[in-house]
Parts: structure tokens; C-alpha cells; sequence
């Protein structure tokens, strides 16, 4: 989903932390003229089909119980988290230094922002507020996901628990390792992409670790006794945000594809980032 | 108490005056905030309350490094400190709910100020008429307050928000009896013993119910059955306590791990009995025991490894048979299964479940013609 270049160039980002007025106003430029992709390209989103899945879980922790069926209408999910590289664009044209959605930095492994969108673009954006995660993806022309939209894209219709299947350390084309979650001897960060055979059923990456994600909605323990069974918002109101997919920071049960966490929405985290979500019209149908 | 009384004054008048703007955290107390976070999800404690404390010193704004260190003190049971905190989260942010439902709590349930705690939890839920929890709160301060009927209508709001609340249900019980609505009562106290058969509270407050409509024989089983529950939670406390003081004691971790596992809570039970086998590795009860508690928690491989060690033991027992049989079945390898059902009906034939579970496996394993014959042989014994 790269902003720079329309397919494979992650690792592109304007040497600049303060950037001249006149490149500003050339990158500007190509932006209106749609050299640069404002809105994603489709082959950075995948597409997932119109239809119900079973969104929760009986056998886990109270706050994803009662597993219920949802239908969805088609939308369209990033492949990977927002990266470095793409903020970084949304970042220099919403003020630079000077902008609100500036992410924090936590200098040591983490990086300092901006430097760290060069010297690590394609890893995710972190240290960003729920706030600046919407207003990047209303930039893009894009939304987050709501917490319906992005527990389908990681688990599919048949309720995987994680995405690629039910057992965790499940080996699947010589690798053991699906996501990058907490060990005993510790994890880090981690570049989008990292884990191929972590990929979901609609073929996003990172769904299960890395950074937890933010999704649209308000957070809510028991929203699931009494939500509605078609494209559901979430609660109307709250006061945090829902995250999901778990963490470098969190051991393997935190990246269940029903596990829900709330995380006030005003301060961003060094283990949370987000992935952007857009509707499919018109909606095809899967059953 | 008066000290505090004023803070909390002063803090809902700050509260009104000095309500924060969209934030722009401090950048230092940002990432103290993110170090505090970190820590607390891998159990530093101290390091994590060092952490915020430091934060919102920097940056007052911070609700959620409020909140945190709010729920952190609580844990500590120094509430005081805890209701500053949240009180200080409310204030950076003036919608956070989550912050007013854990003030409410800490009012109304360790400082014992009804009051306060009830305009809190009013707010709380002004702002999210959905939030169970706060709903529930708020229930049970009306109901010490004997405002009754706004107690029953506040816990029945939050049942219907979370049928799975048992503090809702068990005070909503009592706000019945209190009434002397015995049927609504029974009705409520009923439920909440199907979500949760051992809340020996409830079984008592049943039979209270029922022995003042007069239903003397059903009143008496929930009262013996509230004994019984009570004597098993005595015992599990004092067990609890024995094996921490004697913990190479192999007979209390059985003992521990049985009543552990009669009230399903399979994991303490698989921890007691796996410390009890290791004790006494040649006990065969142990494996018996654990293999039962795999099972229900669906650990079907972990199941069969144990009953498969009872039954190097005793082979010739034929529910052990069976029960490594189920494992099978449920580990998907059928032939196996047939194998282990088949010794269970050749060492009891006069059984019948061990040939249904035979004629299963033989069904799942594509031979239909056995199964059929096994079934007919089941009909056969049970219709005697």
C-alpha cells in the first residue's frame, strides 16, 4: 500500500524531516494529479466477499462471548498495517513537524520520528492515536475497519482462531512460525509482511501480531449480547477504542482472531498500529 | 474521610472549569506513558507505576496513565490514591466512562460512600446508557440506599446488557426478597444457579425463597445443597492454604485437584493434579483424574497420554479402556478407538455405552455395517 510507488517500492522516502515549500508543492502536485496514489491501489487491499461469518467466541474470554453469526456486506481490507514510508506523506502534508498527528517517538529500537520512516519504512507506523489513524485513512480515502470487518479478514468463515488455521505452532510449508508474538526470549517490531504463511483466509498479512490494530469502533465488554447481525458499527458511544491482533509485546493467545482489547483512543502506543479498510462497491457475494 | 471528601470537591469543580482539549502529549510523558504500559502487560508492577507516576507528573493530561495507575493502587488497596487517580482521569478526560465506573467502584465498594458513588455512576451511565457494569454498580448502590425499585430496574437494564452478569443477578435476587417477591426471586436466583451451579449464595437465597412460599421440601435440598457447597469452598480455602505451607504433601494436591476439578475449574485442577502426580508417580488415581481434566478442556492428546499411563497400571479395567477410547475418537484416530472400546466390551460385556462408543467409532471410521451390528447389540442391553 505504498504511497511513493504504486506496487512493490516500500523502502522509497523523500530524504527530508523539513521539507522545502517547493517539494512540498511538487509532491502536492502529483498528488492532485494522481501521479502519486492518493487512494490506495486495489492489489494492496484485498477483497473480502459479502457474506456471514461467526464473529466471537464461546470457549474464550468473557468479552468475545457469545459466538454470533454476522453478515457483512463487501469491502476491502489493507494486505498489511499502514507502514512508515506511507505516514510519512500524510505526515509532511498535515504540517511536519508542526502536525497533530505527528508520532510519538520512543527513540531506542523504536526510532525517532521522522528519521525512523527512512531508515525503517516498511515496518508499521506506530505511536499514533486512534484520531490520527482515521485521519490518515480519511486522507487516503479510506476508513479503518470496524471490529466486524476486520475479525472476517483474519478468520475467514469457518472461525479460525488464528489466521492461518486453529493450532498456533501448526506448520505449514516449512515454517513454524506464522506471526511475530511474545517468547520467552523476547520479540521486537517487525517490517509488514514478515510472516507469509501467517496470512489470513483473504490473504492479509500480520493479523495475528506485530502491532495490535486499531478498528473503528468503541469498545464495549458485552456489545456482543445485544449487537446487531448485520454490518455492525459497534456502540454508539465509549471511551476507548477497540484494538485488535495482538502484539510483539503479547504472548500468542493476545493474537486470536477474536481476542478484543480497549485502548484509549488519544495516545498511541509502540504496540499499536492500524490498517485501512474501504467498502466494495458494487457488493459481490460470496453465499 | 473529610480530607478526602474536599479533594473530591475540588476535583469535580476543576473537573467543570478546566476540561482538556484535543491532547498533545508531552513528549517525554508519552513515552513513560508507553514504558508503564509495556511493563504492567509483562507484570512489573513497580516498574510500570514508577513509570506513570512519572508521566502524568510531566503531563496531568494523560487520562489513561490516570486510569492505569488508578487501577494499579486499587490492586495495592490503597484506595484513596486510587480514587485520586481516577477522579484525575475524569478530569483529563471528561468522557472517559471506564474512569467513572472504577471511582464509582472504589466509592461504593471499599470507601463505603454511597452517595458519591451514586452521583458517579449516574454520570457514567448519562454518558453510556449500555455499560453493564456501571448499570450493575449503580443497582447495588440504590439497593443500600433501599431505593428498591430503582435498584430492580437499574440490574434488570444491565442484565439485559450482560445475561452472563451473576452480581447483577444475585443482588437483583435480593432486592426481591427484599420486596418479598418470592417467585421473582425464585425465577432470578434459578438463573443465576444455571450460569453458575456452585454459587452457594444463591443456592441459600433459593431455598429462602422457596421455604417462605412454602415449598418446605424444595426449600431444604437448596439449603443442603448450599451446605455442601459452602463445605467444599471451606475446604478448598483451607487446602489452598495447606499446600502452600506443605507443598511436597502429595494427598492434599488430590484432594485439592478433585474438589478443583468436581467445580470445573480445570485449570487449577490440571495444575494440583499434574504437582500430585509428580509426587506419586505410581498412583494411578492421579492420571485417572488429569486424563478426565484434559479431556474437558479438550486437550484430547494430553487425555489419552494420561489414561494410557493408568493403563499400563491396571489394563484390565474396562472404563479406563473407554475413557482412552474417547480420546481417540476425539483425536480423530479410529482404529485405535475400536481397539480400546473393543477390550472395554471384552472385559465388561454386559455395558451397553461401551458398544454405543463402539458403534460411533466404527460409524466415523466408514464401517457402517459394524456399527449397525455393534448398535443393534446396544438396543439389545438396554431394552432388557
Amino acid at each position: 500500500m505504498s504511497v511513493l510507488h504504486q506496487s512493490e517500492n516500500k523502502t522509497t522516502v523523500p530524504t527530508v524531516q523539513r521539507i522545502c515549500p517547493c517539494t512540498k508543492f511538487l509532491i502536492l502536485l502529483f498528488i492532485i494529479a494522481g501521479f502519486l496514489p492518493h487512494a490506495s491501489p486495489e492489489s494492496d487491499l484485498c477483497l473480502i466477499p459479502a457474506g456471514t461469518f461467526t464473529m466471537g467466541s464461546d470457549d474464550d474470554l468473557p468479552n468475545e462471548a457469545p459466538a454470533h453469526k454476522v453478515y457483512l456486506d463487501a469491502y476491502y481490507i489493507g494486505k498489511t498495517e499502514v507502514t512508515n514510508a506511507e505516514y510519512y506523506l500524510f505526515w509532511l502534508e498535515s504540517g511536519g513537524t508542526d502536525s497533530e498527528h505527528t508520532p510519538i517517538s520512543y527513540e531506542g529500537e523504536f526510532g525517532t520520528w521522522p528519521e525512523i520512516a527512512k531508515t525503517k519504512p516498511n515496518y508499521p507506523v506506530i505511536g499514533v492515536s486512534w484520531h490520527a489513524a482515521t485521519a490518515y485513512a480519511a486522507w487516503r480515502g479510506m476508513r479503518l475497519p470496524t471490529e466486524a470487518e476486520w475479525e472476517k479478514a483474519a478468520r475467514g468463515t469457518t472461525a479460525r482462531r488464528w489466521p492461518w488455521g486453529n493450532t498456533f505452532t501448526q506448520r505449514i510449508k516449512d515454517a513454524t512460525h506464522h506471526a511475530n508474538v511474545w517468547k520467552q526470549s523476547g520479540a521486537h517490531l517487525k517490517p509488514v509482511g514478515t510472516y507469509p504463511t501467517g496470512i489470513s483466509p483473504y490473504g492479509a498479512h500480520d493479523m495475528a501480531g506485530n502491532v495490535w490494530e486499531w478498528v473503528a469502533d468503541w469498545y464495549s465488554e458485552n456489545f456482543y449480547h445485544h449487537s446487531p447481525d448485520r454490518n455492525p458499527k459497534g456502540p454508539v458511544v465509549g471511551s476507548r477504542r477497540v484494538v485488535r491482533g495482538g502484539s510483539w509485546l503479547n504472548p500468542e493467545t493476545f493474537a486470536r482472531g477474536s481476542t478484543r482489547f480497549g485502548q484509549h483512543p488519544a495516545i498511541g502506543t509502540s504496540f499499536i498500529g492500524f490498517r485501512l479498510a474501504k467498502d466494495a462497491t458494487p457488493p459481490p457475494h460470496e453465499n | 474521610m473529610r480530607q478526602f471528601k474536599y479533594t473530591f470537591t475540588l476535583f469535580i469543580f476543576l473537573h467543570t472549569s478546566l476540561a482538556v482539549a484535543a491532547p498533545q502529549y508531552h513528549p517525554e510523558a508519552a513515552r513513560l506513558y508507553d514504558a508503564g504500559v509495556r511493563a504492567l502487560t509483562h507484570g512489573e508492577q513497580e516498574k510500570a507505576q514508577a513509570a506513570l507516576e512519572k508521566a502524568v507528573e510531566l503531563d496531568g493530561s494523560i487520562a489513561d496513565a490516570h486510569c492505569i495507575l488508578g487501577v494499579i493502587y486499587k490492586g495495592a488497596e490503597k484506595i484513596h490514591a486510587a480514587a485520586e487517580a481516577f477522579q484525575r482521569a475524569t478530569i483529563a478526560d471528561e468522557n472517559y466512562i471506564e474512569a467513572y465506573y472504577e471511582l464509582g467502584d472504589v466509592l461504593l465498594i471499599h470507601l463505603g460512600d454511597t452517595a458519591q458513588a451514586t452521583q458517579v455512576l449516574q454520570k457514567a451511565v448519562a454518558i453510556d446508557a449500555d455499560h453493564a457494569r456501571a448499570r450493575t454498580l449503580l443497582g447495588i448502590a440504590y439497593f443500600r440506599d433501599n431505593l428498591t425499585d430503582a435498584a430492580i430496574n437499574e440490574l434488570q437494564h444491565a442484565i439485559k446488557l450482560d445475561p452472563t452478569s451473576q452480581i447483577a443477578r444475585y443482588t437483583l435476587g435480593t432486592a426481591f426478597l427484599q420486596q418479598e417477591a418470592w417467585q421473582s426471586a425464585i425465577d432470578t436466583f434459578r438463573k443465576l444457579i444455571e450460569i453458575d451451579p456452585f454459587h452457594a449464595k444463591a443456592h441459600f437465597s433459593l431455598g429462602t425463597a422457596y421455604r417462605r412460599m412454602g415449598e418446605i421440601e424444595v426449600a431444604q435440598k437448596s439449603l443442603q445443597r448450599f451446605e455442601v457447597l459452602s463445605v467444599e469452598a471451606e475446604q478448598l480455602t483451607h487446602l489452598k492454604r495447606f499446600v502452600q505451607q506443605n507443598p511436597t504433601n502429595p494427598e492434599a494436591w488430590y484432594r485439592l485437584g478433585r474438589i478443583q476439578l468436581k467445580r470445573q475449574l480445570w485449570r487449577e485442577a490440571t495444575q494440583s493434579l499434574e504437582r500430585y502426580v509428580t509426587l506419586a508417580p505410581q498412583e494411578t488415581r492421579g492420571y485417572e483424574a488429569l486424563g478426565y481434566v484434559h479431556f474437558q478442556q479438550q486437550n484430547y492428546k494430553q487425555a489419552a497420554a494420561m489414561y494410557q499411563k493408568v493403563i499400563q497400571q491396571k489394563p484390565n479395567v474396562a472404563t479406563y479402556r473407554n475413557s482412552l477410547g474417547g480420546a481417540y475418537l476425539m483425536l480423530e484416530q479410529y482404529p485405535k478407538a475400536i481397539e480400546q472400546y473393543q477390550t472395554a466390551i471384552h472385559l465388561k460385556p454386559s455395558e451397553p455405552r461401551f458398544y454405543l462408543n463402539l458403534s460411533k467409532a466404527y460409524e466415523l471410521a466408514g464401517a457402517q455395517a459394524e456399527a449397525e451390528k455393534i448398535y443393534k447389540e446396544y438396543e439389545r442391553l438396554t431394552s432388557k
